[in-house]
């Protein structure tokens, strides 16, 4: 019994134990957020456990922000994708490093004297890392923005991607693709659809003749109505004025009558709008029906497609049964970059650096600097506004420019440049 | 014997795992799995197609699940005087310009226009007042087609710049995104929750 009751808590410990050495979890999610795992996209819950190498997606809308067990949190936009890499470092601390594809995340991991808890964010071609404190980054496309919100941060040209990370891309481009292709059948398929229950030109024709003469009835119905309806008010208004039971009694019957046919006319035109109905459902199939060249395009795209996607799930599912060591590869692969050296842009609190992917040389990452401050230097303009508006872009903006050139010389553009560039709103 | 010890170790073991913190229920939601996967699959394509812009632009409008094919969103599309697609007969086949796209981004995001751009509605002037506001390369043709990769970096760009528009000179604060309103908050919480896991896990420990 004793023995039993040994192996009963011994097991009590272990599940509880194994519930909790998740590497991180959800904290909070917020419209439509996917986790691609185990070779597949799934809807991301609050149980969802996030290992690493996992790659996490947000929609239009959405956040998600992410708590890891041994420290630190992240928060995800909208419209972000981003991979997961969270290993341990050999000095005692954390050394997380995020991969950002496209959007907007901030970092935060508590800043430690003896155990340097390390947090970057990588592009393919620039690494923002802070030790300690909040950092923010954002992807579009060849823009890299990063923001050391609350201590000094770093900026280093990252070094080249491994083949175990190329082969996770690769799978999620294959499933994607897939994605793509079946999303073209089913619109292909529908199209055809609805070529097929298009109504034929002598159908359409009679359709169209039918609701025309509908139509026309309806409003006769409907002139009936109102008819009907002022000859009621007339005897009503007039039988207030009746001096004899027989002139009264008359109205009434006036009344009746007037009544009886407004009733009559209501129930012809509820029968004439159902008929009216059908037809218009005969004439709206037509006006949807697809083109001949959508049609032809449509069944091309349908046979073709159905070859490619056989094609692509065998290359996937063969992708998938490897996943599991791919992962294991990566974590391992982005360890390795943390000895990495390069040439370090230091980053001071509240600076901001703004990097392009496709400018980024060997030793300079950085295109431009710009520092954001709260308030403006000088009563004048600005640095950021002095850039923006010595730029010669007449050539390109035309005539507009010029105006705008004009109307900031006249009154002498005091915005700050905190929120982002100048517009040329004012104008 | 050894049997039963089996089954109450199995039985432990379920009644363990089931009785640990889970997290509380999702509010409910819809299937937002379509637009997601449709995301991925603009970022796929060698070459984006009218289909694929329309796509994107009524993911950013909202009203993406409306309609059943992109054909209909096109359709939608041109209806509101977003993108003018009346013209193409097949939205699968034809690839999207930077002078379509341009247009499309400056219209769909309400960004600044140049007076050129007012006046005529081109797409070349579209293209210049694109550059301008740095949301595509510089010296891009018109007529240049752009991957579906492509097309996402412009749209976010401009969905970005739209961002920064409607929070002009408001200051926004990041560590909202964490649930707490300032970085003393944000350490304090995260002392709280490390304190919190390491009892747990001592607590735990038989």
């Amino acid at each position: 019994m004793i023995t039993t009751l040994r192996i009963c808590l011994t097991l009590i410990a272990f599940g509880t134990l194994a519930q909790l050495s998740a590497a991180a979890r959800f904290s909070s999610l917020q419209g439509a957020v996917q986790i691609f795992d185990n070779g597949k996209w799934t809807k991301a819950t609050l149980a969802t456990k996030i290992s690493s190498g996992v790659s996490i997606q947000t929609g239009r809308e959405s956040a998600a922000l992410i708590i890891f067990s041994r420290g630190g949190q992240m928060a995800l936009k909208s419209f972000t994708r981003v991979t997961i890499t969270d290993a341990d470092s050999p000095t005692g601390g954390t050394d997380r490093e995020i991969k950002i594809v496209q959007g907007e995340v901030s970092g935060f991991v508590k800043k430690s004297t003896n155990t340097p808890n390390e947090f970057r964010l990588r592009t393919p071609t620039v690494i923002a890392g802070v030790r300690g404190s909040l950092l923010r980054g954002r992807l579009q496309g060849n823009r890299f923005v990063a923001t050391a919100k609350q201590s000094a941060a770093y900026v280093k040209p990252a070094p080249k991607i491994s083949v175990a990370d190329t082969n996770t891309r690769a799978l999620q481009s294959a499933i994607a693709m897939r994605g793509r292709i079946t999303a073209q059948l089913v619109d292909a398929k529908k199209i055809l659809e609805r070529a097929k229950s298009a109504p034929a030109p002598e159908k359409l024709a009679a359709a169209q003749k039918e609701y025309k003469e509908l139509s026309a009835k309806r409003q006769q119905l409907a002139d009936q109505q109102a008819k009907a309806k002022n000859q009621y008010m007339t005897a009503q208004r007039a039988l207030a004025r009746a001096r004899t039971p027989a002139a009264a009694a008359a109205l009434r019957k006036q009344m009746q009558q007037a009544l009886t046919a407004f009733k009559q006319a209501s129930k012809e035109t509820t029968a004439l709008t159902a008929k009216m109905a059908q037809s218009k459902g005969v004439l709206s199939a037509a006006a949807r029906a697809p083109s001949a060249k959508l049609v032809a395009s449509a069944a091309a795209r349908v046979s073709a497609g159905e070859k490619q996607l056989a094609t692509l799930d065998k290359n996937i599912a063969r992708m998938q049964k490897n996943s599991a060591t791919l992962e294991v590869k990566v974590a391992k692969a982005t360890t390795a970059t943390s000895t990495d050296s390069g040439t370090v842009v230091e980053l001071q609190q509240g600076q901001t650096v703004i990097a392009s992917r496709d400018k980024v040389t060997d030793a300079i990452t950085v295109a431009r600097i710009s520092v954001r401050v709260d308030a403006p230097k000088s009563a004048g303009v600005t640095a950021g506004e002095a850039a923006f508006t010595q730029q010669n872009d007449d050539s390109k903006i035309g005539v507009g420019n010029d105006f705008q050139q004009i109307y900031n010389q006249i009154n002498n553009v005091t915005q700050p440049a905190s929120g982002g560039l100048p517009e040329l709103n004012k104008f | 014997m050894k049997r039963s010890i089996l089954t109450l170790g199995a039985f432990a073991l379920t009644l363990s795992l089931s009785a640990a913190p889970k997290a509380p229920a999702e509010s409910a939601e819809g299937d937002d799995t379509a637009e997601l996967e449709t995301l991925r699959s603009i970022g796929v394509a060698n070459m984006a197609t009218v289909a694929d812009l329309c796509n994107l632009i009524t993911l950013d409008r909202g009203d993406f699940a409306e309609f059943e094919t992109a054909d209909d969103r096109c359709a939608h599309l041109t209806e509101l005087n977003v993108l003018n697609t009346s013209a193409v007969e097949d939205v699968y086949a034809v690839p999207v310009t930077y002078g379509t796209a341009s247009k499309a981004a400056i219209l769909t995001f309400g960004l600044e226009r140049s007076l050129m751009f007012r006046l005529t509605g081109f797409e070349w002037y579209a293209v210049q007042n694109a550059e301008t506001l740095q949301i595509i390369p510089e010296y891009t043709k018109s007529s240049k087609t752009l991957s579906g990769e492509e097309l996402l970096a412009m749209m976010g760009k401009a969905r970005e710049m739209a961002e920064e528009k409607e929070y002009w000179e408001i200051e926004r604060n990041v560590y909202e995104d964490f649930g707490h309103s300032t970085y003393q908050e944000l350490e304090e919480s995260y002392i709280e929750e490390k304190a919190s896991a390491a009892e747990k896990a001592k607590g735990n420990n038989p």
